[in-house]
């Protein structure tokens, strides 16, 4: 029976592996809709991603929200007549920090810091992770032996070890060089996730049909293996955006990342540190905005799991 | 199974080789070396090179590594930027405490995790299992120093219930030793906790799917066709097969525990070698932090190993060759 | 003789989110005792839902008896608790399953997943226990008894797994065994074997056997009856040489038609039945089987009463099949007759000549 189809099937292969059809476009947008529905049904995931979006926003939104309470930038401006390590007040909804400061102005602002340092890390290592892991998985030889040996290596270090190491190494205290360091230790779960895709991908017919065609292997790579990986890559980045705003945190408080007078929820924490006793408030905010946000980012990525999985059983 | 575990054995002497060459090069990049640290303010360039000197810092990076590497071979690791001791005895002198602290978080979490998976498996969709559900989220998701840092907070500083800092209170020679004991438990609790919050929170939600799944096969059916009662089936079938997978999660995520020994023991002052290595990093004792560093790999990886060799002992289906 | 089993009734439902499956909708039938009855039908037919709501071993939820009773040696089944259950399951009711492979928990001794029946309903303990569980594994046909007890049941054999499976079904002497297709997953020559043994212990113990299969080869050796079943219904039941000599209603003549014949080479052709079994969500009213029906007639939208067409034999169908201008009206509609051959079903020999 497979014989008789035969003459069939290269055909189909070839048309699959042309540009999109209007007809696969419209396959394509289908599957995106029933992801989003099943994804929409999954309440903790979307509670998730209404209270992110609220964060991010009231992030951006920082210098306009806080502007009536100092001068542009009321994180690092210490008002004229301060209060000291004012109670929470209608002026100053968190009160004031050891100089004066409006705490809420300096949780906002380091919100900004704190997200801005968990995306883009994250872009960072989902670059390096994919284009590795491409490498490796398309490959093979000892292009693959050589990086799933470094990868093997890695991973056989404590995460945290190598990242204080890395830090004390690489790490001048800007937000660059921590975005530097946090990329550079989260690659490897993504290279193997996309090398594992190239290797199962790269003898499927589409893909033979396409190089009989005369596509280049980059625009091989890219055009036809990547969408298929999509689905892991994404859930495992929205994963590791809350990992990396922890790691930021922990790197900051321990002293080897951000420092003061900028502010992230990891340097708000690690200054809270001499007000422990006395104002705990400066402890218990900071913290559990992280916890927040990095909540969310577990129940959308687990959300998404479970939207962008067909094998997946319904919960 | 021997040769299988020689084989591996091999494998991970490799990988510990290469991370040395690597770890070597990547802490003797360490800008403003160990030199800095010892320094007092204000002295001469000329005391600053003998400093440097006396370390060996002044030779080729290449001539360090293979005086290191014959120094291990010999089982000298070195001797520590800080005191001059071997860095043996300052490492050997903080496992007692570490050990303490990791075999007292692996039992809780253990206990702990077993009994809210089964909990939650066996009652799929109730209230205790949502509440359950959001624990493990919240453990998750939480940043573990800062867990640390509430719990001093609540039970030291305001109930002033617990003690948070070090392994015992400074001064235990009027102790008997019943009271010596207890010194030493009020001690571990916040810090055991603490260490183990992680494992806690995705062990439980681990095995509570790998119960559901288990619920599901077809020789649960049977047992239950035997007239055996729900305990029975639950406790001899069901638990017995989804603890095969549970035990090397387990085992694999046990060899990353250092991690969260360094946070745990830096912020409770535990005088282990998670703290050890907190100090190391800052004075850039250099010794000492490649010693820890290759400690940390071979504990991942001999974990890896148990994985492997716990799964074929509990699951009979499983020979290596 | 009175009937050791009564199911009178009974419906058995699953609630889903996209809807219920009445997956045994109004199930009636009695077993005497030392009788041996075939429940035959394709996946999705309910059958396997009938027989492990007997021993209520169907998880709630989803699943749920909504009426009906299954009277055993004169209790309902249906209202007993589960600790009463406990004694009757395994103990006078057992029960053998379709794969041997993952109905034995792969990480316990066979012994001891063979011990524990004997202990729970036969009381026994220590060495007694243990020289019958050997016993046991002999009188089931598993050579080496004695050494292999303390296997695993990866170290056995798809057939003789399913011995183990016997065993222990019969460890505690069932007054009533069912079997729900317990050659299906085995090797055709290993199938023959598997239901030789259970015909054998049926005689041997004067067990009551109900045995579940899709497939008409496999009941026609050893049972006393046969109840056809479609879409949660039973379509028809006879005595199993009336049901293969005389079929009454549309789908078993078209189950038959189905099934290769060794003696039939050549004088009829192997169909299938057209059309696909219903959508358990969205069952079409009346008659289900209507769509794939050849016979349909209007009154096919209202389900058929159970008509008494010989002795010991029903069908639920409006349509009188064996009436010529049926036939003629059905061939229109693609229908091939069977024509009669020789000899008898593959199986069948097999007891007979015993």
């Amino acid at each position: 029976m497979d014989i008789l189809q035969q003459p069939d099937a290269p055909q189909d292969a070839r048309a699959a592996a042309l540009e999109l059809t209007p007809d696969l476009v419209r396959k394509r947008r289908s599957q995106l809709r029933i992801i989003f529905d099943r994804f929409v049904r999954n309440r903790a995931a979307v509670v998730g991603l209404v209270i992110l979006s609220s964060i991010i926003l009231l992030a951006i939104l920082a210098p306009i929200l806080t502007h009536k309470t100092a001068s542009f930038d009321p994180a690092n401006t210490i008002p004229d007549n301060p209060q000291l390590l004012a109670p929470p007040s209608l002026a100053h909804p968190f009160g004031t920090d050891e100089l004066g400061r409006d705490s809420f102005a300096r949780m906002l602002f380091g919100a900004q810091v704190s997200l801005l340092v968990g995306f883009t890390s994250m872009v960072f290592a989902m670059l390096i992770g994919a284009t590795l892991g491409a490498l490796a998985g398309y490959y093979g030889g000892w292009v693959d032996n050589t990086l799933m040996r470094v990868v093997d290596a890695m991973l056989a270090l404590p995460y945290l070890l190598l990242l204080f190491v890395l830090s004390i190494v690489f790490s001048n205290g800007s937000v660059g060089s921590v975005v530097f360091i946090i990329a550079i230790l989260a690659w490897p779960p993504t290279a193997r996730i996309v090398r594992g895709e190239f290797l199962s991908l790269k003898h499927r017919e589409f893909l033979l049909a396409t190089r009989t065609l005369g596509a280049g292997d980059f625009r091989l790579m890219l055009r036809h293996i990547l969408p298929n990986a999509a689905g892991p890559i994404i859930v495992n980045a929205t994963l590791l955006v809350g990992l990396n705003i922890i790691n930021e945190s922990v790197l900051s408080f321990f002293g080897f990342g951000l420092t003061p007078p900028q502010s992230s929820w990891g340097v708000l924490l690690g200054q809270s540190q001499t007000f422990f006793g006395t104002d705990p408030w400066m402890l218990y905010l900071p913290g559990f905005a992280i916890l927040i946000t990095v909540l969310c980012f577990n129940l959308i990525g687990d959300g998404l799991r479970d939207a962008l999985d067909p094998h997946m059983t319904q919960r | 199974m021997r040769r299988y575990i020689i084989r591996r054995l091999l494998q991970a002497v490799l990988i510990l080789f290469m991370l040395s060459i690597g770890l070597f090069g990547l802490i003797h990049a360490i800008p403003g070396g160990p030199e800095r640290v010892y320094l007092a303010p204000r002295q001469t360039a000329a005391a600053r090179q003998a400093i440097i000197h006396n370390l060996g810092l002044d030779q080729p990076l290449h001539i360090q590594y293979i005086k290191w590497l014959g120094g291990v071979l010999h089982g000298d690791l070195g001797t520590s930027f800080t005191d001059n001791q071997p860095v043996s005895s300052d490492i050997f002198s903080r496992f007692p405490a570490t050990i303490e602290l990791f075999l007292s978080a692996l039992l809780f979490a253990l206990v702990i995790s077993i009994i809210f998976g089964v909990t939650a498996a066996t009652r799929q969709y109730s209230l205790t299992d949502y509440t359950l559900t959001i624990i493990s989220y919240l453990g998750i998701s939480l940043p573990v120093f800062w867990f640390a840092l509430i719990l001093q907070q609540i039970f030291g500083v305001q109930m002033r219930m617990l003690p948070v800092f070090g392994q015992s209170s400074p001064d235990t020679s009027g102790f008997g030793p019943i009271e010596r004991f207890e010194d030493y438990a009020v001690h571990l609790i916040l810090p055991t906790i603490v260490l183990s919050i992680l494992f806690i929170a995705g062990w439980s939600r681990y095995l509570r799917s790998s119960m559901l799944d288990t619920v599901k096969q077809d020789y649960i059916r049977t047992a239950r066709a035997k007239g055996l009662s729900s305990r029975t089936v639950f406790f001899r079938h069901a638990l017995r097969n989804a603890l095969i997978p549970f035990i090397t999660v387990v085992a694999i995520d046990f060899g990353g525990i250092a991690s969260g020994a360094v946070i745990t023991e830096t912020v409770f002052a535990w005088p282990g070698i998670g703290y050890l290595f907190y100090d190391a990093l800052n004075d850039r004792n250099y010794p000492i932090l490649m010693a820890m560093l290759l400690i940390a790999a071979a504990f991942v990886i001999i974990c890896n190993l148990i994985a492997d060799v716990l799964y074929g002992v509990v699951d009979p289906r499983i020979r290596y060759s | 003789m009175a009937p050791i089993l009564e199911v009178k009734g009974l419906k058995t439902h699953f609630r889903t989110r996209d809807g219920t499956i009445k997956a045994v909708n109004g199930v009636t039938f009695d077993l005497d005792e030392g009788e041996t009855v075939g429940i035959v039908g394709e996946s999705g037919s309910g059958k396997s839902v009938t027989s492990l709501s007997i021993l209520r071993l169907l998880p709630t939820p989803p699943a749920e008896i909504t009426e009906g009773e299954i009277v055993f040696e004169g209790e309902d089944l249906v209202s007993m608790d589960e600790r009463e259950l406990r004694k009757i399951r395994g103990g006078k009711i057992a029960m053998i399953f379709q794969d041997p492979i993952s109905s034995l928990n792969p990480v316990m001794r066979i012994g001891d997943q063979l011990l524990e029946p004997i202990h729970l309903h036969l009381g026994l303990k220590g060495d007694v226990a243990y020289r019958r569980a050997i016993e046991l594994l002999r009188a089931v046909g598993i050579p080496d008894a004695e050494r292999r007890i303390r296997g695993y049941p990866h170290e056995f054999s798809g057939g003789m797994r399913q011995r183990v499976m016997i065993a222990i079904a019969i460890a505690a002497n069932p007054k009533l065994l069912i079997a729900d297709e317990p050659t299906t997953a085995l090797d055709v020559t290993v199938q023959a074997q598997i239901l030789e043994l259970i015909g054998k212990l049926r005689r041997d113990m004067k067990t009551s056997v109900v045995l579940i299969t899709h497939d008409l080869g496999v009941v026609a050796g050893i049972t006393d009856r046969i109840l056809v079943m479609y879409a949660g219904h039973i379509a028809e039941r006879a005595p199993t040489g009336e049901l293969f000599e005389n079929p009454r209603h549309p789908y078993t003549l078209g189950l038959l038609a189905s099934v290769p014949r060794l003696d039939d080479v050549g004088v009829n052709e192997l169909q299938t039945i057209p059309g696909a079994p219903p959508d358990m969500l969205n069952p079409p009213s009346g008659c289900p089987f209507q769509p794939r029906c050849p016979f349909v007639i209007d009154k096919c939208s209202t389900y058929p009463p159970e008509v008494t067409v010989g002795p010991g034999h029903k069908a639920a169908c409006w349509v009188d099949v064996t009436a010529p201008s049926e036939i003629e009206r059905a061939k229109q509609r693609g229908f091939l007759p069977l024509r009669p051959v020789g000899g008898s079903f593959i199986g069948e020999t097999r007891d007979s000549v015993k």
